[in-house]
């Protein structure tokens, strides 16, 4: 063996014994911590077979808002596209929620126009926060707003027009409560998908999933 | 030439070896910082306990309280160290208790605090599930016992057993107040179930959570430095006198913003009548006090289980109802500033948790960045609980509206 391949084979033999001493000595961080004393016994060992569950929540239904001015076999179509887990039955123009009034803002005149809709109070409504949607920004606001003169005038100088979205609400399954039955309600994880993808059609503003509570 | 190949391929080795030491080393470094002493957690649950009892009068009957020092250790499912559990006491007993994450990837250091919560017994728990571990694997080893957040609040003991026929591994739980045995898996419509309190807080990354956790302790330095100032310590009781002293002093009380509504606690009937309870406390805010929770089950239109949000409306907004019309629902743009700008305009709101509904009835906020939600939760049933929440778990709200 050349001197150099002695030198070499010292040097991994030298880095395999560094790898010995480290699985010796490192210590995992929970036993780097000091321990309390506890009101139960304790036992650190992991179960190692078991699959951890995340919270998981259902969905019963889904509530969407489209645009302004849809009509109903638009919105048939739109929901034909997206491949949903289970049955649903549709109710168009549903009054469950009052009306959202909103004003679609070009991506540059946004900050403007959100300083001066501030400058009354009642204009806007902080639970409703303002998204994006392609180029523009949806900017909700109240029906104090749309009643008042000013506010009015101050559409009217921007050229912006105030709509009011369509509410559509989705209802999994036979159209019964009965959420005993898991063909009435879809995964939580499944809504968010649906909702993503629905999302991403310019005529569809907002898709909120309706969760079950107990 | 063939030398050079030779030598080059173990040097390669040798780059890969060292890798293989260094990668691992440097993640178990990252690792070690995140976790909680419970001496750092007893320090969080003692100048936390002070900074509330200077600025908000919910916690006047804490005064002259002090915290038993020795946590119970509440575990993740998963088997990660999730909460110190401290009690507070005054006259021998406990009027509270206080939540102090044993992990700085969960976010702000005190969890929850909590009004003179449901008392149970972890041993009973504890005991149980061993039992029923042993009766249901007679060929078993028992290989670990501890107390869990298994369906976050609820508390029981798990047991984890280890057929010695199979060599799998089983998980017993004990609910802790009821002693019932929860099965192993996800919740259902019909039966108890499990899930993992700590990967659902670390689903959207641990930045903020761990920003989070530093503002806390900052907040958690300056209370300590501020009662030392004043003659105390901060793991001594409380005396009136101290207290007053804190309360008057501009720096705490200028720096904290709280509002609390009074909205009066119900517990839930049943098991699935959270949502009932919840529309129950804000009916009697509002002064209709005769609404069972019968009655508003029947109007939400119930059939016997849970209720999705389209069924909670109908009671906010009929007239048979709460006959609040403009009432909404929402899943997006549920930040803490929008809860004040709610609670500011003394408007109550449902506030869910996955699977569950609550009503939040005020806020606590300093300029540090330290925030908390006042929440009166209708679990345990039977006897609900009162309790000040870290945000961030909610996901969804009704605001309820004329």
């Amino acid at each position: 063996m050349s001197k150099l391949n002695k030198e070499i084979a010292i040097f991994i033999v030298f880095l395999l014994l560094i790898i010995v001493f480290w699985g010796i000595f490192i210590k995992t961080p929970d036993d780097t911590k000091t321990s309390v004393d506890t009101k139960t016994s304790v036992d650190t060992k992991t179960p190692d077979d078991s699959e951890t569950p995340v919270q998981e929540a259902r969905v019963a239904g889904l509530f969407i808002e489209f645009e302004y001015g849809i009509t109903e076999q638009e919105i048939k179509v739109i929901l034909e596209n997206y491949s949903m887990p289970r049955n649903y039955n549709i109710d168009y123009d549903s009054d469950i929620m009052p009306k959202r009034y909103y004003i679609t803002v070009d991506q540059n005149k946004r900050k403007d126009i959100e300083d001066e809709l501030r400058k009354k109070e009642n204009w806007t409504d902080p639970v409703f926060p303002n998204f994006k949607k392609g180029n523009n920004y949806i900017i909700t606001v109240t029906e104090q707003a749309i009643e008042d003169k000013s506010f009015l005038e101050l559409m009217e100088k921007n050229n912006l027009q105030v709509k009011s979205s369509f509410l559509c609400y989705i209802h999994f399954g036979d159209g019964s409560n009965n959420w005993s039955d898991p063909k009435n309600w879809i995964m939580g994880k499944d809504a968010i998908r649906i909702k993503n993808d629905l999302e991403t059609n310019e005529k569809v503003l907002l898709v909120i999933p309706d969760y079950i509570e107990g | 030439m063939k030398r050079n190949k030779c030598g080059t391929g173990i040097f390669v080795l040798a780059m890969l070896l060292a890798g293989m030491v260094f990668i691992p080393a440097a993640s178990a470094q990252e690792e070690k910082d995140y976790s909680v002493t419970a001496e750092e957690a007893f320090k969080h649950a003692n100048t936390h306990m002070i900074f509330f009892i200077a600025v908000d009068s919910d916690f006047a009957e804490w005064k002259e309280a002090s915290i038993d020092p020795k946590p119970l250790e509440l575990y993740d499912i998963n088997d990660k160290k999730l909460f110190y559990e401290f009690s507070v006491c005054k006259n021998n007993e406990v009027i509270g208790n206080i939540k102090v994450c044993a992990d700085k990837k969960l976010g702000q250091s005190v969890q929850s605090l909590e009004f003179n919560p449901k008392s149970f017994d972890a041993n009973e728990a504890i005991k149980k599930s061993i039992e029923i571990a042993k009766n249901t694997y007679l060929t078993g080893e028992i290989k670990s016992t501890k107390m869990v957040v298994y369906n976050y609040p609820d508390v029981g003991a798990m047991t984890v057993v280890k057929d010695k026929t199979t060599g799998n591994e089983h998980r017993i739980f004990v609910d802790a107040y009821t002693l019932e045995v929860i099965p192993d898996k996800p919740a259902t419509e019909t039966e108890n179930g499990v899930w993992s309190f700590y990967e659902d807080r670390l689903k959207n990354g641990i930045d903020k959570n761990l920003k989070d956790w530093q503002e806390s302790d900052n907040v958690s330095k300056f209370i300590e430095q501020e009662t030392t100032e004043k003659g105390s310590n901060t793991s001594a009781p409380i005396t009136e006198e101290k207290i007053s002293a804190l309360s008057s002093d501009a720096t705490i009380t200028s720096t904290t913003t709280t509002k609390t509504l009074n909205v009066p606690l119900c517990a839930q009937e049943t098991s699935y009548y959270c949502a009932v309870a919840s529309a129950q406390m804000i009916a009697k805010y509002y002064g209709i006090t005769t609404h069972s929770q019968s009655y508003i089950y029947q109007i939400m239109g119930g059939t016997g289980g849970t209720l999705n949000n389209t069924q909670q409306l109908v009671y906010y907004q009929g007239s048979n109802g709460l006959n609040k019309p403009g009432s909404i629902y929402v899943t997006s743009g549920l930040t803490f500033n929008s809860a004040v700008a709610e609670i500011n305009s003394n408007r109550p709101f449902k506030s869910a948790i996955t699977n569950h509904a609550r009503v939040c009835r005020g806020y606590t906020y300093t300029s540090d960045g330290i925030q908390y939600l006042k929440i009166n939760d209708p679990a345990p049933v039977g006897s609900g609980s009162n309790k000040i929440e870290s945000p961030g778990q909610e996901i969804n709200r009704i605001y309820v509206r004329s």
